[in-house]
């Protein structure tokens, strides 16, 4: 399975009058045949294009996990759909982080609370007892 | 490096009750949905279903099934680095025989099935000849190279393969036989229906066989369980309630010996060939080469190996441990 839209220099989403210009244009006639019977006739392009979406995600996936040197991405597929890896990338990971961050909010929130909790209750009891030593001075 | 909020997968994961069963049935759903159709059918559930039935993750399917569909490539590789991280050992294996059985449910591999599955075989780094004799063992077939459909070749052949297939049909369709087909074709255009025929037949035809199959595993089945509960009756009855817990545990899982031992009407060669793959041997193996192989196998994955590890881990071990042992008597009886 050969990337036909790369062998031809263009965009997946290019339409039909762009992917003819490119037939047209492109100078490696094995290419050109099997581009012109591939992508000029619709149902075939359709699911073309499928397989296409598949491998172009698995290249991604191998190129992000460290799997674009395993044994079974060989040949055309794996000249035509392997990509540079783009930085450190490492789900899980950002998911620990994530989960990590997100427990120090909690944390943090709780102890805000408390405190908050604590404060209200004293100044609660405070205020409560000024209000009686103002307008009721005859208890004490 | 952390975006601020959680994706759904990853909330799905972080309520799941086993997050690498969670992972594992995502990607078995891309699996099943990478068949150029990609709409989860009702057979396609059922069998996830069947085959998940002792996962853990204790949700419901409808986000897997859209992560999945729409291939929702970051959820995907998260799952994969779950996959990696927890499956280790021989749980890699049972997984592997799982993704293989939801491919080749529904007939031939589709191309793009190929692909996922050599992925997920990477990811778990198991190598070809390991990963090609699971595959031979589980689907009852070699694992062929996957099509080219960025070739006009291949196109040509299928067509050609689809235009024969159509003439046959229209002959069978006189005498009534295939009014599925022909409602399903009807009111798309010639070529789309092609297309689909193609399809079809392919399912059919591995539909014959997969019912042939059953039928023939069952009739085994009857037939093994009669004999071993008379020879263990017969003259051991304390190992009985182990054999019989090996029993049970290997026909529940219904998926992985069915390449094996199935095929009632297999020939012997092909028989000995699949038996001869358990052990990893190639087809000139003496009779001391299969010996060698039994020994080291057993030593190596005998079940009171994985005592301490967990249910599962014991589980799988003694599944495979009869196959192992299956296939060795079965070489065993051949040769003497």
């Amino acid at each position: 399975m050969r990337d036909l839209y790369r062998r031809l220099n263009i965009h997946v989403s290019a339409n039909d009058a762009g992917i003819a210009r490119a037939i047209a244009r492109c100078e490696n006639q094995a290419v050109k045949t099997d581009a012109e019977d591939v992508l000029r006739v619709e149902s075939r392009k359709r699911e073309y294009d499928q397989l296409y979406g598949t491998l172009t995600g698995i290249g991604l996936l191998r190129a992000r996990m460290g799997l674009s040197h395993a044994p079974y991405w060989n040949g055309n597929v794996a000249n035509d759909f392997s990509i540079s890896a783009d930085g450190e990338y490492a789900r899980y990971a950002e998911l620990k982080v994530k989960v990590a961050r997100a427990v120090r909010v909690h944390d943090t929130w709780q102890q805000v609370r408390r405190g908050m909790l604590w404060g209200g209750g004293i100044s609660l009891a405070t205020g409560v007892g000024v209000a009686l030593l103002v307008f009721a001075p005859d208890l004490f | 490096m952390a975006s601020s909020r959680f994706t759904p997968f990853e909330r799905l994961l972080l309520s799941s009750r086993n997050e690498a069963d969670t992972a594992a049935l995502l990607l078995l759903a891309w699996l099943a949905m990478s068949d150029g159709q990609g709409t989860l059918s009702d057979r396609k559930r059922t069998l996830l279903d069947e085959l998940t039935g002792d996962f853990r993750h204790d949700h419901g399917y409808q986000l897997i099934v859209d992560l999945a569909s729409a291939p929702d490539f970051v959820a995907l590789q998260l799952a994969a680095e779950v996959l990696q991280r927890y499956y280790r050992g021989p749980r890699r294996e049972t997984f592997l025989r799982q993704a293989i059985h939801v491919a080749t449910h529904e007939g031939a591999l589709a191309a793009g099935q190929h692909h996922v599955l050599r992925f997920l075989a990477d990811l778990l780094n198991v190598a070809p000849e390991t990963f090609e004799v699971l595959f031979r063992d589980v689907a009852g077939y070699p694992l062929e190279a996957p099509e080219d459909p960025s070739a006009a070749h291949y196109w040509r052949s299928r067509e050609s393969a689809d235009h024969r297939h159509s003439s046959q049909q229209g002959h069978r369709g006189a005498q009534g036989e295939s009014s599925r087909e022909r409602t399903g074709g009807e009111e798309d255009n010639a070529q789309g229906s092609r297309d689909r025929h193609w399809h079809e037949r392919r399912y059919r035809q591995r539909e014959h066989a997969k019912d042939e199959r059953e039928e023939a595993r069952q009739r085994r089945w009857r037939w093994r369980r009669e004999k071993t509960g008379q020879r263990e009756q017969a003259h051991d009855g304390q190992h009985s309630d182990k054999g019989k817990r090996h029993r049970e545990g290997f026909s529940n899982e219904g998926f992985s010996h069915d390449g094996a031992y199935a095929k009632g009407h297999a020939t012997g060669n092909e028989k000995a060939q699949r038996a001869l793959a358990v052990l990893g041997l190639m087809e000139n193996a003496q009779k001391s080469d299969i010996k060698r192989a039994y020994r080291r196998l057993a030593q190596k994955y005998h079940p009171d190996r994985y005592h301490a590890q967990s249910q599962e881990a014991m589980v799988t071990a003694s599944l495979r441990f009869q196959r192992i042992k299956n296939a060795y008597d079965y070489l065993m009886r051949q040769h003497a």
